[in-house]
């Protein structure tokens, strides 16, 4: 029998003085109440340690408390410790105030409503169970995957911090999509010099374990315990176990050949890049002919992405400034958002670069090898008749539609991720933190989850060391079990949980006794096999709960009888 | 009080995040606040969801907050403001002042997270804010929608029939000084379009933009879905001047239809207008008390991490809800690795 405490918040804000005497005589017609007080000031520390001690003294080993909104209560409880010497998961609050009190326009439907709120909660409060918390000890180990710029800024921001971070990149070099740039937008110097200096720094880092033409080939276990097997070129392979795992596998562009698109004078962004960098005439040549038109093409693909304009404007400014090129600029919005893009645009146009904005795709067409782009410039001030403009120019920079790598799809399945609409990883859930996967522990880092611009990659590689370090520095990461739990007796292996658990915190696994329910003559290897939820992977959302059909599954935070009696079906 | 603390400048989202984050790793942190209440100016904002989320982040502020106020180790200080700070070897002697208490700490770091303040439309003349009751800043709106809770006209408290939203005011704007792109005001601007049709399929907007920057992921989908909608008109144009009928009570704007090549003149009953980011009034004073530079756009650049001064937030330049949070954690990192040299 359990020996209920009740408190009443007689604060006039929680229950109205006006009903204070009536709910007082409710709860003293309460039967098997061992304890009830009333306090004016519950949330305050003092009163608490007060009432843990009456409450000590009194037996009491569960406690309902009549008042308001949870929310008050569980604001100062999170602070200054819960009332009792109890688990915090042996009390609960009747909300009177909203539930009832407020809720009802007449005074006796507003008590009876208040009655029964108090006897649900009791119910509910005698139904529940201690939980327990436990602790898992990390080890101060990352696997990142990827070598790109962000892989790249997280392990040494790690390595920094004293984690040990191995640095998996399946090329021969680190560096990735960076490695294609070859200004900054926005400050002076060489991004290649740059991304050099910070490749021998991971490299010269003890902390930092490079495996270069390396690829994740397995991956089992969960926060804390995650067992890598990675295969290298020649055929080797490790066996890694790391604490937390960061994807920052990048993106990659897809280059469209047909039509146009594969006439030998329409290039990349990053093959003009790379153009730019390595003319050393008065004049870029391509194709063995002097270049001195040029024409960007932007949104063809990816309307939503900044990073092509950006570099459209940057190439731009250095073709009219260093090479006397006349570069036009045709897009459908001009993708400016990004600290000093405007005062780039800015100058670009006092420079003489053109821009036209187009809603129809433009026209291409192959004139003396050159090739002429009509537009419709929708901003200017004409009638429309004359908004055509045609543009003769010796070569046409065209954006690459971006899309996921490759191997994305392969990895998402190796490591149970989430894949959003456009293929690339998606995060759990926006409204947390962008940087956190569905799944504890692994966390999405830079263009994989949507490409962006290499100054906002840095500022998210640094956030996701943080999180990352908020997760190991501790070196133990501590639970409660408010987590599903599958009865290994009543599981009949069917699959449906671990298919639809959000978090994949659910694995089968083998038991070591026999399963007495085998059929005879199976052999001593008929194990018991059942599904298994890891509780520092879990959530505890209750999906598998619900889905179960033979209702092998159970959350010990909300029983089923705590559910019925929050539903009034045990009056 | 003789204990070092790092002292966060500011309660926003940013400095909030900042905080929680040190917190964590059982750093001492005080928090100062010059309003009553954190959040700053994310907490004003609405939710703005239509059918389904669209991602404004406005909910994850409330959370925020509820969670620095359920923990032990951060002070928080609201009404109070900064009034001297000296530099000496162990870091910086503070003064602050709440109310006509003062009170004086040493800090280890200081991060500042003074966030940003919306343009004060007013300067624009030509579109009347401040003298034609229905020329209102989308931050009126914001607040209308989430403190009364529904849409009306500031002149007769009826639901106006046609709503112009006009983009860029303050930002992309050599003549005012802000030659910069804010980056927030076009999602923004179409989320409140977004929720205001939702809960009004009867109102139309209209959307007056030079180029629709983009806003992460998921933004591709959702301006789709905008451009799908037949009750929100697209217009690249900026318009020149808002004219105000006193018989009608309507609003006169004209602007150069590009479609058809000339100036046209058209009637709304409200206009929205989508106000840009400067840095907030407020943060002059730091400039000097902590020898602070300011970028070409007028925010704070970073100083040099030795100072033991660190930038958090949009007050380092244009940043939603979204990418302040990010932008205070990387900031957080930084003042971790500070302190940990120091010790």
């Amino acid at each position: 029998m359990a020996q209920i405490g009740i408190i009443i918040d007689a604060l006039e804000g929680s229950i109205p003085f006006s009903f204070r005497e009536k709910i007082i005589a409710i709860v003293q017609g309460i039967p098997n109440i061992t304890f009830y007080s009333e306090e004016e000031n519950l949330t305050s520390p003092d009163t608490l340690k007060r009432i843990s001690k009456s409450l000590e003294a009194a037996g009491v080993d569960r406690v309902v408390i009549i008042g308001g909104s949870p929310k008050i209560y569980e604001t100062s409880f999170h602070k200054f410790g819960y009332p009792l010497p109890l688990n915090p998961y042996l009390f609960v609050v009747a909300n009177v105030r909203e539930q009832a009190l407020w809720a009802m326009l007449k005074e006796d439907e507003a008590l009876e409503k208040a009655r029964k709120t108090i006897y649900k909660a009791i119910r509910i409060v005698s139904s529940s169970k201690p939980i327990e918390t436990q602790s898992l000890s990390l080890k101060p180990e990352v696997l990142i995957i990827g070598g790109g710029i962000a892989g790249i800024a997280i392990a040494l921001a790690l390595a920094e911090s004293g984690i040990h971070a191995v640095l998996l990149e399946k090329g021969k070099t680190l560096g990735g999509k960076a490695l294609e740039l070859r200004k900054f937008y926005n400050r002076h110097g060489e991004v290649q010099k740059w991304i050099k200096e910070r490749i021998s720094e991971v490299y010269q880092n003890p902390n930092i374990t490079v495996m270069t033409q390396s690829e994740l080939k397995y991956l089992d276990g969960h926060l804390g315990r995650f067992q890598a097997k990675i295969r290298a070129s020649d055929g080797t392979e490790t066996i890694l176990s790391s604490s937390a795992i960061v994807v920052a596998t990048g993106y990659s562009g897809l280059r469209e050949t047909r039509g146009i698109y594969g006439y030998k004078r329409v290039i990349t962004f990053s093959e003009m890049e790379k153009l730019l960098s390595e003319t050393e005439d008065p004049f870029p040549l391509w194709d063995g002919k002097k270049v001195e038109t040029v024409t960007f093409l932007l949104d063809g693909f990816n309307e939503d992405i900044k990073v092509d304009s950006i570099n459209a404007v940057k190439q731009s400014l250095l073709l009219q400034d260093n090479f006397q090129c006349q570069a036009t600029i045709l897009c459908k919005d001009l993708k400016i958002s990004a600290d000093g893009m405007e005062r780039l645009y800015r100058k670009a146009r006092e420079r003489g670069v053109l821009f036209f904005k187009y809603e129809e795709p433009p026209r291409f067409s192959i004139v003396n090898s050159h090739i002429q782009v009509d537009v419709k410039d929708t901003s200017a001030i004409q009638r429309e008749e004359q908004w055509s403009v045609s543009i003769l120019s010796d070569l046409i920079v065209v954006s690459e539609a971006f899309i996921p790598n490759p191997e994305t799809e392969n990895l998402c399945r190796l490591l149970k991720l989430h894949l959003g609409s456009r293929g690339f990883f998606m995060e759990d859930n926006p409204q947390l933190l962008r940087i956190r996967s569905n799944r504890r522990g692994i966390f999405i880092a830079g263009g994989c989850r949507f490409p962006q611009e290499l100054s906002e990659t840095l500022i998210e590689a640094r956030a996701v060391a943080q999180e990352v370090m908020t997760l190991l520095a501790r070196g133990i990461y501590t639970y409660d079990l408010s987590v599903a739990e599958v009865d290994p007796e009543k599981c009949a292996l069917c699959y449906t949980c671990p298919r639809l658990c959000p978090h994949s915190a659910i694995t089968v696994e083998k038991y070591g006794e026999r399963n007495i329910y085998a059929p005879p003559g199976g052999g001593g290897e008929t194990l018991w096999q059942a599904a298994k939820v890891d509780p520092a992977a879990c959530f505890g959302c209750g999906i598998c709960v619900a889905e179960c059909p033979a209702k092998a599954i159970s959350l010990h935070h909300e029983s089923d009888e705590q559910v019925y009696a929050q539903m009034g079906l045990m009056e | 009080m003789e204990k070092k603390d790092t002292l966060i400048i500011g309660g926003g989202i940013s400095g909030i995040t900042v905080a929680l984050e040190l917190a964590q790793f059982g750093i001492p942190v005080t928090l100062i606040e010059k309003e009553t209440f954190l959040g700053g100016l994310s907490a004003s904002f609405c939710c703005k969801a239509s059918e389904s989320c669209n991602k404004c982040f406005a909910c994850v502020v409330d959370k925020r907050v509820t969670e620095i106020h359920q923990h032990q180790d951060i002070s928080i200080l609201t009404q109070t403001h900064l009034i001297g700070a000296k530099k000496n070897s162990g870091g910086y002697h503070i003064n602050l002042k709440k109310g006509k208490e003062r009170i004086d700490l040493k800090a280890s770091a200081i991060v500042i997270a003074t966030g940003i303040d919306p343009y004060d439309a007013s300067q624009k003349v030509e579109y009347g804010y401040g003298r034609f009751k229905n020329v209102i800043t989308a931050k009126d709106l914001d607040e209308m929608l989430r403190y009364q809770g529904k849409l009306f006209r500031p002149s007769d408290g009826k639901l106006p029939k046609t709503v112009a939203f006009f983009q860029c005011v303050g930002s992309r704007d050599e003549s005012i000084g802000n030659l910069y792109c804010s980056q927030v005001c076009c999602a923004y601007a179409l989320r409140l379009i977004k929720a205001i049709r939702h809960q009004h399929p009867e109102v139309k907007a209209t959307f007056l933009y030079m180029d629709i920057q983009p806003a992460g992921a998921s933004f591709h989908e959702f301006l789709s879905s905008c451009r799908e909608d037949k009750g929100i008109q697209f217009i690249r144009s900026l318009p020149s001047k808002v004219y105000h009928s006193p018989i009608f009570d309507t609003l006169r704007v004209r602007f150069i239809d590009p479609q058809r090549g000339e100036v046209v003149e058209e009637y709304f009953d409200l206009i929205v207008l989508s106000v840009g980011m400067v840095l907030s009034k407020d943060a002059k004073p730091l400039i000097q008390l902590f020898g602070l530079s300011l970028t070409e756009d007028g925010f704070y650049a970073s100083p040099s991490p030795q100072t033991g001064v660190f930038i958090a937030g949009a007050c380092s330049g244009p940043k939603d809800i979204d990418r302040s949070i990010l932008h205070a954690k990387s900031t957080a990192f930084y003042v971790q690795q500070y302190l940990k040299e120091r010790d």
